[in-house]
């Protein structure tokens, strides 16, 4: 299979090496003192040079480039620094270490067995390490060893890590290109997403804070090593399972992780570009760097499988068939921090995309039920995976990464001839979508009230306004009390179980599931409507009633069945034990 | 109906009475019959003011208080209350009434006097000994042993809200928008304000008048392209804000649970997002990371030579406040008045960048954040920003000197924003196409010392502009309270020379202040 | 107020020798000084003066003093503050008997003198004295 190797992500851990990326390789390179400084440079502008020749494959190459230097230098000058390289080949990686650095597979336990495992260590080679290998499941750890038996001192949970105020903040940044200060890298997992995983790797990269060289983190421009990344994703990703198995039943859909947010109800013809359903196919583990074709039905078809790609070395080492759920619309609930995202149902497109609320009933699914793909030729079957539900991080296996959705571009304007298209095909038009407001000077539609354009700033107040009659763009979010926040594009209905309403049926509304234990939370407890510019909240006549409260004070006001409450940013509201509130990042001076 | 065009009932192409006709849109000086054919009513009045901010509110108060009864006086504006857009501005960069503005003690725009000052308001005003010695004791050890006092936005607001109603300011406004002053032929200027719509019976009220004032503050910001970008793009409102804008998702969710925000900026905006942040922090026991990019980060003390240095350190450039203090008055006020063209512009240079007060508990608080590590700062200039995977959070890519990095972060926090071009306000670029007025080294409008705009003068009538819209100007300070009751003193006194108003001198400089320690309407 | 070094040279000669002069015209009569009416006179006005012209040279120094901070001012209580050693060199002229046509001074008398008039010379120019004259704190201290 065809993996691009720059699109990998490598995350750089602090130390006071070298560390290289170019185009194929990721390379490190030791610096010691009593090596030779020259050696370093000669090591680099061979990498250089290998990259530049062969970008897509320099690893024959490097290794061969390697060696002869290699040789060479310890003819005539001595002590060589330690280095190792990483780098892309036809098929899979070409590892190439020599002296005191290691190359190890970090992945679960669950996964694989730790006999079958990468594990490949410079100083136990009489020369050098070479070794070609197919695209391994987990990520590489390309290292230094500073310890005198090569074992790191890796906290069992991330938290630690935090906890250690001490201690450099772990790195978990994305190194995309360069040469930077560092003690390791961690390269990969190859899957087919191309932006570094957030959740994903959690379990497994929570241990890879590396214990030394201990670069204390400095703050001057000149000392910044790589930049350390993130570890609050691993909390938040906690938090959200947890929100999740609260029993908040807000699907994500594998692949819609990313939202597709204000997009204008798509044109099947359009869909091309935007498509919120593209197929995610999770396919093994290897990624693959075209992003796969967007299928606007909703069906989420694996490529074929591509066992015949995969180079099969020992059966166990196959990778891990996608879960079966990555296909399918329908998915357990996922540690996406905070936006859940589910198409409603994913038939034919001109129903509006996944707005980047989650409405949570798990569409029926459509299209092909994921197949893993059948084990390569040749090779004992490899144990199905059981299908992977999302557990809390800390205990359970990880959520593999979802690739995420190609970007939303803003939709071109309907012809005519499109609309007319779609009202053949049945699509409901809602005029309440078309809003009118002023144009900034650059174009951008605002409500009219609004001082500051909420595009590019602009002052608009001090314009005669002209009015014009344009899509509604959203109208700011809300924030739930658990974190999860609703980009508010369409209309909502709220409840204990709002699918039953009349018009969640007839897609006029949105549902949005809460859930709430203490039965104060009707079935359809209340409404949020777009009006014009303004966000509107509706009691649909709840048992328990809904209540709204200004931002700074105090007590509740209930709101009468049916009373239509214009929400102003900053307010809370109350439904049954649950609490949101309104935010809009709208410019109004009054 | 959808797309690009306007709805019939507005902009007609075909003019009616009462609006401006073609005619005198082309027109650079209007005579009275072309006004007239247009049907446009004519209200003669002697000033008219612009803006109707803090500007034109300073501008008022000091005519007034030289003696200009208010019939002769018209503020047009679009606001209710001069501070109506500093407050939004202040209130969403997290300066909400309680906390302190970046201004000094003795800047008080509801007091042309400067005395008594902030501080001295403050500590009188004062309910325990306590309250009372602290600001005494700031102003006369600042900054030496103390940051600079600043006043609370609250007292500002209040102060001027008390001066407004006594020199009886809101009689003189009138709602609208102003589309364009343009010379009148025989002396003074026509200023065409557009009513609301149904307020007036027609769509143009032409204001004719021998002085007119411009003060219409910033024409807004102009958010980085990186950031407009992403917003065109992604259409996602949550995650990446400015903090120029109303923002407060970010502040909300991180109480829900931890997260890593990204903070663009090393100016004061950005120290109080910084603030805010790690308020919140400690007071809800959270576990926000905030790593901090500078585009420009300062070391340590910076300067081109011994005798202007300027403090810094970690990224920042610390300054009391938004220019050194000799503009308002002092050493750098005299040199800058002197220069022209490339040599005031450098000038201006050396006293920019971004930079913020020294505030020591807020440096505090920063000294925390790193030692126990969830603060970071570090140089780099953003090159993209994606969303993150599954849709969570940001991918920000950014050039570093240690090549290209991607930073993962829950939020980003733009404290960046640069300034719209004044010919973003239509009112400015009708200036610049038709009345004569010319840019300045930075590039604004072009105003001499007495504030008058260069080039638009009308005999005998004078066309002033005083606010941001002059920066660059031979008078340093215009953005900002002290400098805009400069701009405003200016303004006076060559009206006083020109004859419109007496000249205030020392005796009734003495009674007015009387008046106005009594809170006596003038 | 913001200083340039015109500014503080008028400031300094004007204030001083018309609220100063003033001032010593009220106090004179009620000093220790041991001497009659005409002497004292005689004698605090022109330490007044010594005030005055030693605190010319006194400015040259404080203006340079002042170019190596970046915000060019002082802290007000400096202000006060430089009263000392502009006091304790008068006082030491004094003893050396080089200010002329003033011989003896009792310590008390120019103590009361000294320290009065300079504290009301800085309570005024740091509050009141900028209500008569508005133009006077945005030109660096110049009156004229």
């Amino acid at each position: 299979m065809k993996v691009n190797f720059d699109d990998v992500p490598a995350r750089v851990h602090p130390g006071r090496h070298h560390l290289v990326r170019l185009p194929g390789v990721v390379a490190i390179i030791r610096t010691d003192p009593g090596t030779d400084p020259d050696a370093a440079r000669d090591l680099l502008e061979r990498i250089q040079t290998s990259s530049r020749t062969a970008p897509t494959a320099p690893g024959r190459d490097l290794a061969r480039q390697l060696s002869i230097w290699l040789s060479r230098f310890e003819e005539t000058n001595g002590v060589a620094p330690g280095f190792g390289a990483i780098s892309a080949s036809e098929n899979g990686v070409a590892i190439f270490l020599y002296g005191d650095i290691s190359v190890t597979e970090r992945v679960d336990d669950a996964e694989l067995p730790p006999e079958d495992r990468v594990s490949l260590f410079g100083k136990d080679a009489a020369f050098t390490v070479d070794r070609l290998l197919p695209w391994p499941a987990g990520a590489l750890q390309l290292i230094a060893d500073d310890d005198a038996d090569g074992e790191l001192d890796i906290p069992e949970h991330a938290a630690d890590v935090l906890a250690s105020a001490d201690g450099p903040m772990p790195a978990w940044a994305g190194f995309h290109r360069g040469v930077t200060p560092g003690g390791g890298l961690l390269f990969g997992p190859v899957t087919d997403h191309m932006s570094e995983p957030v959740v994903a790797d959690v379990p497994a990269a929570s241990g890879s804070h590396l214990a030394g060289p201990e670069v204390p983190v400095p703050s001057g421009p000149g000392s910044h090593g790589p930049v350390p990344g993130s570890s609050a994703t691993l909390s938040s990703a906690a938090y959200d399972a947890e929100a999740m198995s609260d029993g908040e039943a807000m699907v994500a859909e594998p692949g819609s992780g990313e939202r597709v947010a204000e997009d204008e109800p798509m044109v099947g013809g359009d869909a091309a570009d935007g498509a919120p359903a593209s197929a995610e196919p999770m396919a093994e583990a290897a990624g693959t760097s075209v992003p796969p074709p967007p299928a606007p039905s909703g069906a989420q078809v694996p490529p074929s499988p591509a066992g015949s790609a995969v180079p099969a070395p020992p059966s166990q080492r196959s990778v891990v068939p996608p879960p079966p759920s990555a296909g399918t619309p329908v998915v357990p609930p996922a540690p996406s921090a905070g936006t859940p995202v589910v198409p409603p149902a994913p038939s034919a497109s001109p129903v509006p995309p996944p707005p980047s609320g989650a409405p949570v009933v798990p569409p029926p699914p459509s299209g092909a039920p994921v197949v893993p793909p059948p084990p390569s030729a040749g090779t004992p079957a490899a144990a199905l995976a059981p299908p992977r539900l999302s557990e809390l991080i800390q205990d359970g296996p990880a959520e593999p990464p979802r690739a995420p959705l190609p970007p939303a571009a803003p939709a071109p304007r309907q012809t005519a001839q499109q609309k007319a298209a779609e009202k053949a095909a049945g699509v409901k038009e809602r005029p309440q979508d078309y809003v009118q407001g002023f144009r900034c000077s650059r174009k951008h539609l605002n409500d009219p009230r609004v001082s500051f354009c909420r595009v590019c700033g602009i002052r608009m107040d001090q314009m005669t306004g002209v009015l014009v009659e344009e899509r509604r763009p959203p109208l700011g979010l809300l924030v739930l009390d658990v974190g999860a926040t609703f980009v508010l594009d369409d209309n909502y209905v709220l409840g204990r179980n709002p699918e039953s309403d009349a018009a969640v049926r007839e897609g006029t509304l949105r549902p949005v599931r809460l859930d709430d234990t203490s039965g104060a939370l009707s079935r359809v407890h209340a409404e949020i409507r777009l009006s014009g510019w303004d966000v509107v909240l509706i009691d649909r006549g709840s048992a328990n009633g809904t209540y709204v409260a200004a931002t700074d004070e105090q007590s509740w006001q209930r709101l009468a069945p049916n009373q239509h409450f214009v929400l102003t940013p900053g307010t809370h509201v109350r439904v049954g034990q649950r609490t949101f509130t309104f935010e809009s990042s709208a410019a109004r001076l009054r | 109906m959808s797309g690009d065009q306007p709805l019939p009932q507005s902009a007609a192409p075909t003019t009616e009475p009462g609006d401006l006709t073609p005619e005198l849109i082309d027109t650079d000086i209007w005579t009275d019959e072309m006004v007239a054919r247009a049907g446009i009513p004519v209200v003669p009045v002697p000033f008219v003011t612009v803006g109707g901010g803090i500007g034109s509110f300073v501008t008022v108060d000091y005519l007034r208080i030289y003696g200009v009864p208010a019939q002769q006086i018209v503020v047009l504006t679009g606001l209710d209350v001069p501070w109506q857009s500093y407050e939004y501005l202040t209130r969403v960069s997290q300066i909400p009434r309680t906390e302190r503005l970046r201004s000094d003690s003795q800047s008080r725009p509801d007091n042309i006097w400067g005395f008594p000052s902030y501080a001295l308001s403050e500590a009188f005003a004062a309910k325990s000994l306590k309250e009372f010695l602290w600001p005494l004791w700031n102003v006369f050890t600042e900054p030496i042993l103390t940051n600079y006092f600043t006043p609370r936005a609250g007292q500002a607001f209040s102060t001027m809200e008390k001066e407004m109603n006594r020199i009886g300011y809101l009689q003189s406004v009138r709602k609208g928008q102003v589309r364009m002053v343009r010379r009148r032929a025989g002396g003074g200027y026509y200023t065409i304000l557009t009513p609301p719509a149904g307020a007036a019976p027609t769509k143009r009220i032409a204001y004719q008048s021998q002085y007119v004032h411009i003060a219409i503050g910033y024409p807004g910001l102009r958010l980085l392209k990186d950031l407009q970008d992403y917003r065109e793009r992604y259409r996602d409102p949550t995650k990446v804000v400015n903090a120029y804008e109303p923002h407060e998702q970010v502040y909300d969710q991180l109480r829900i649970r931890p997260g890593k925000v990204i903070v663009r900026g090393g100016g004061i905006v950005a120290s109080r997002v910084l603030q805010r942040l790690i308020d919140d922090r400690d007071k809800y026991n959270l576990r926000t990371e905030i790593l901090q990019v500078f585009r420009t980060f300062y070391t340590g003390p910076h300067g081109k030579n011994v005798f202007n240095r300027r403090p810094g350190g970690h990224g920042w450039a610390y300054q009391g406040f938004n220019y050194p203090k000799s503009v308002w008055g002092g050493q750098l006020k005299e040199k800058m008045a002197k220069l022209e063209g490339d040599a005031r512009a450098q000038a201006y240079e050396e006293m920019g960048g971004t930079n913020t007060p020294f505030r020591k508990d807020w440096l505090e608080q920063l000294k925390r954040g790193r030692s126990q590590g969830w603060y970071r700062e570090m140089q780099g200039a953003f090159d993209s920003l994606r969303p993150g995977p599954n849709g969570a959070g940001v991918v920000v890519a950014m050039s570093t000197q240690h090549g290209a990095l991607e930073e993962y972060a829950d939020f980003v926090v733009d404290c960046t924003g640069l300034e719209a071009d004044i010919r973003e306000s239509r009112v400015l670029a009708d200036l610049l196409d038709h009345s004569g007025a010319g840019r300045n080294p930075k590039g604004r409008l072009d105003v001499n010392a007495q504030f008058e705009v260069i080039g638009t003068r009308s005999r005998p009538g004078r066309l002033y502009a005083s606010g941001s819209s002059t920066l660059g100007g031979p008078f340093p300070g215009v953005d900002t309270f002290l400098g805009l009751q400069i701009s405003a003193q200016e303004i006076a006194d060559d009206l006083a020379r020109l004859g419109f108003v007496k000249r205030l001198g020392p005796g009734r400089s003495i009674a007015q202040w009387w008046r106005w320690a009594r809170n006596r309407p003038i | 107020m913001l200083p340039t070094l015109n500014g503080r040279l008028q400031s300094r000669i004007l204030v001083t020798a018309i609220l100063g002069g003033i001032w010593t015209l009220i106090i004179t009569p009620v000093l220790p000084t041991g001497a009659p009416l005409g002497e004292s006179y005689k004698t605090t006005f022109i330490i007044l003066l010594t005030v005055i012209v030693l605190g010319v040279l006194w400015e040259f120094l404080y203006h340079f003093l002042q170019q190596f901070r970046w915000e060019k001012d002082w802290p007000t209580s400096w202000g006060l503050f430089t009263g000392i050693n502009e006091g304790l060199l008068i006082w030491l002229l004094i003893n050396l008997g080089w200010i002329p046509g003033v011989g003896q001074v009792p310590g008390w008398a120019f103590v009361i003198q000294f320290c009065t008039t300079w504290f009301l010379i800085w309570a005024v120019q740091n509050g009141p004295l900028r209500v008569p004259f508005i133009r006077w704190r945005f030109n660096g201290g110049r009156f004229l």
